[in-house]
């Protein structure tokens, strides 16, 4: 009997306390709805909104993001500040890695299936497009006009061209997402011990270069008694302009193009550089040094990593390499010689005086805002505050963005170095967490500081102590491409492949690199280079240079 | 009356491992045939973000091309010509070492043997890929100093047309003969080893031995395989050729599924990439019935 009306009430309890919890859900969706409906009620009062505003995000999130165990990314203390600061509520509806996010999309477009209100989007240029295109985004710029801070406008302003993918006929329609410029473009690693061995100073043009080159090829450099060495690493197998490493861009540089990418031409119109007159005069060279054993026999058949690792098991003496490569890769080269040195130097000029490099993006990703949403200048608060904030002195964001976090207070002074950070709370990236990917990063800001702590700048902000604790041989190499910023060359068509490029540009690629390797190799005479630009040209190559131009001016907002 | 009686009893004992094929119907429903709907791709003017419903219908416009494209046609004939040469190669190879391996008398011997050439097997070609470059490397590359050694000069195998095709069909076979061996060997198994002991009283020697009783007892099983095989006639493999070819190779050796790769999802051209994709398909299709009609009248083999 006890035990019956024992059970009785517990069960009456249970029901209670469930009645009591359904109705404190209740109530909360009840106030959550009120604010959706009335959104125009919310107003920022002192830099935060009175009431919270919640911001549904879909982003991409890779595995490099990593979060501290029991944390995820719509629980992290960036998102916390956020919402202290701004009453912003980030919301992370769903996320995606780089693998599955343009599938995601493009299946959540297919199904019309409701959009959130903000995309962080790093994917394909074509599924960027295809959101555009939707119609269902924002255009930016009234709203961007009046929003968006000097710092951030200035940051944006350093490569006007990462506006193009997003503009469609003047009228922009993402906030692109920064990198810093200039990251990965090449500047040239000689051995400093092979050149003091044969008294030799590093090459101001290709000529002398090419007598460089000779001498690494031909005077056994590794004094090994065998001719198993070439002057310079290239790898051609994908191309001339390489992901960095290895590239051989800049030898069309020299001449004034650069192949493989879309260059602003005298006449304001966009040429393809592979089908310049000048980069014949390159594969002459090429060619040369190819029979005479300068660069690999091989060149042909190694992707850029392949080839770089000719400079790194020590058989060849120069090879380009982004600013950092004395981190990674390049060190290998001590393993096979102990006595191996290398530093970077600039790139040489050609017959004229020129020298040209590849430029390599400034752009990774862009913010898209849904078009119903209605508090789209939300993001600019948050925004402007990372560009206006972070590192800044007497900034909440001057060390970083949380500490124990990006970086720890040890006796009142900031660490970064992670091998510092103890062990029970490791070092994690939470300038990652943020809306922008990687915090605020102003393009010019890493070669600048570098420049300038190569100069012998004392470091004092937190920016330039966390770039003065890189390598020697990388802050070195990162003012040599600062002081040649001048001479990079952005591709200027960062759209997705026109029509007839979708047809043709498969083919027109292969015959350039079939065309170009068979006459480094000498299967093939070099003047096949004129009929190459011919054929080139007729089956589709013309059409899709229009087709880009006519690109390049509907994007052109001035 | 009696039968249909005996069937519902049957059906009552084997319905559990009936219900533990839907799980693999399913499957198979979901991820091979539901999908199968995206071919309407190879028909129009695929646009991904109108999706299947609202791109433009353009009839065979995208198959025309495919025939008109000179780099479309010695695409096709590469496939062809590549995979026809590694089905025979794939064929004669396991067939001999089959053979060779049936006279080992040592057990042992025999299963280290069998298991070492089995293991390439497991290796993926981007691995292989970068350790092929290496060993064929004319720069003091393992076969090259072989082949220096017998007085030859050196070959540039990945980089010459002709030695490419030849590379890709022998490093193929390398890879995965130790596999197909497994089959052969299986069909030795069989043979009933009192056919031998009546040979040997009849005063046949091995070599007769094998000439009039293995060959013969491997011959079906080798129809099957060969026949069977017919239907892959242009599949020549894409993450070998993928990880292997090169812009001095490209005439000789891009296949069908690497220039689907780079038209299709490189380029975004994805009703011709599936266009070609279809195409493909059917004549596998083709070849697949041919073949198994073939497998029938010849070695009397049904799958169904």
């Amino acid at each position: 009997m006890i035990t019956k009306s024992g059970k009785l009430l517990s069960i009456t309890l249970a029901l209670a306390l469930g009645m009591t919890l359904l109705t404190g859900c209740g109530g909360e969706k009840n106030t959550n709805t009120t604010q959706a409906v009335d959104p125009t009620g919310n107003e920022i009062i002192d830099g935060k909104y009175k009431d919270t505003l919640t911001i549904k995000v879909a982003r991409q999130l890779t595995a490099d993001v990593t979060f501290r165990s029991g944390e995820d990314i719509n629980n992290n203390p960036h998102k916390t500040w956020v919402k202290d600061k701004f009453n912003i509520d980030l919301d992370y509806v769903w996320t995606a890695d780089s693998s599955s996010i343009d599938t995601k999309v493009r299946l959540m477009l297919s199904a019309n299936e409701a959009l959130p209100d903000v995309i962080q989007f790093r994917g394909s240029q074509d599924v960027a497009d295809a959101l555009i295109d939707s119609g269902k985004f924002l255009a930016l710029n009234d709203i961007f006009d009046k929003n968006a801070g000097e710092n951030l406008k200035n940051a944006l302003a350093e490569d006007p061209t990462v506006w193009n993918p997003y503009t469609r006929d003047g009228q922009r329609y993402g906030i692109p997402v920064l990198d810093y410029a200039y990251n990965n473009d090449p500047v040239l690693w000689i051995r400093d011990d092979w050149m003091k061995k044969f008294s030799l100073e590093a090459p101001k043009t290709v000529d002398e270069l090419e007598k460089m080159m000779e001498v690494f090829a031909t005077q056994d450099p590794d004094g090994n008694g065998k001719k198993d060495t070439v002057g310079l690493a290239v790898g051609i197998k994908d191309g001339f302009k390489t992901w960095g490493p290895a590239d051989s861009a800049f030898l069309f540089g020299a001449y004034g193009t650069i192949p493989n990418q879309w260059n602003l031409g005298g006449n304001g119109e966009l040429e393809y550089g592979s089908v310049q007159p000048e980069a014949k005069q390159v594969l002459v060279k090429l060619r040369d040094w190819m029979s005479k054993g300068y660069i690999h026999k091989e060149a042909g058949l190694q992707d850029a990593g392949k080839a770089l690792e000719l400079f790194a098991a020590g058989k060849a003496g120069i090879v380009t390499a982004p600013y950092w490569a004395s981190g990674w890769v390049l060190p290998g080269v001590k393993e096979v010689d102990p006595n191996a040195e290398y530093s970077a130097y600039p790139l040489p000029a050609g017959p004229d005086g020129k020298v040209g490099r590849g430029q390599s993006g400034t752009s990774n990703g862009v913010i898209l805002i849904n078009k119903d949403f209605a508090h789209p200048e939300a993001l600019f608060l948050y925004i402007n505050y990372l560009f206006d904030n972070q590192g800044k002195e007497g900034s909440d964001l001057e060390y970083g963005y949380a500490e124990g976090y990006d970086y720890i207070l040890k006796d009142g002074q900031p660490v970064w170095n992670s091998e510092e950070f103890p062990a029970d709370s490791p070092f994690m990236p939470a300038p990652k967490y943020t809306l922008t990917f990687d915090g605020a990063r102003i393009p010019s800001q890493m070669m600048k500081t570098l420049n300038d702590l190569a100069e012998g700048k004392t470091p004092e902000t937190t920016f330039e102590k966390k770039a003065a604790m890189d390598l020697p041989g990388n802050i070195k190499a990162g003012a040599v491409n600062y002081q040649q910023r001048e001479s990079a060359m952005p591709n200027m068509f960062n759209g997705s492949n026109t029509k007839t490029m979708k047809k043709r540009w498969d083919f027109l690629f292969q015959l350039e690199k079939e065309t170009f390797n068979k006459i480094i190799y000498g299967e093939l005479p070099v003047d096949d280079f004129d009929s190459f630009v011919q054929q080139w040209n007729t089956s589709g190559g013309e059409t899709i240079t229009k087709e880009v131009n006519e690109w390049y001016k509907s994007v052109k907002t001035q | 009356m009696r039968t249909r009686q005996r069937q519902g009893w049957k059906w009552k004992t084997t319905w559990p491992l009936h219900t533990m094929l839907l799980p693999g119907v399913a499957i198979v429903l979901i991820f091979c045939y539901l999908p199968m709907f995206g071919l309407v791709m190879a028909f129009q003017d695929f646009q991904p973000h109108l999706g299947f419903f609202r791109s433009d219908w353009i009839g065979l416009e995208n198959f025309r091309l495919m025939f008109e494209y000179p780099d479309a046609r010695q695409v096709i004939w590469n496939t062809f010509l590549i995979a026809f040469l590694k089905i025979i190669a794939h064929l004669i190879v396991p067939f001999v070492f089959a053979l060779l391996l049936n006279e080992v008398r040592r057990m042992l011997l025999k299963r280290l043997i069998q298991t070492f050439v089995y293991l390439p097997h497991f290796l993926s070609w981007v691995i292989l890929g970068g350790i092929l470059l290496d060993m064929l490397s004319t720069d003091g590359g393992l076969v090259n100093q072989l082949v220096g050694w017998l007085g030859f000069p050196p070959i540039f195998f990945l980089g010459d047309g002709d030695w490419f095709r030849i590379t890709v069909i022998a490093s193929d076979v390398w890879k995965d003969f130790g596999f197909s061996t497994i089959i052969f060997l299986a069909a030795l198994a069989g043979v009933n080893p009192e056919m031998y002991e009546a040979a040997l009283i009849d005063g046949a020697n091995r070599w007769r031995q094998t000439l009039s009783i293995t060959i013969p007892a491997m011959i079906p099983i080798a129809v099957v395989v060969a026949t069977l095989s017919l239907g892959n006639i242009l599949n020549a493999g894409f993450d070998q050729i993928f990880n292997l070819y090169n812009p001095l190779v490209y005439e000789k050796g891009d296949i069908i599924d690497t220039y689907v790769y780079r038209v299709g999802l490189i380029g975004g051209d994805f009703g011709f990439g599936t266009a070609v994709g279809v195409f493909k398909s059917l004549v596998s299709l083709t070849l697949i019935i041919i073949s198994y009609r073939l497998a029938y009248k010849l070695a009397g083999y049904r799958i169904f």
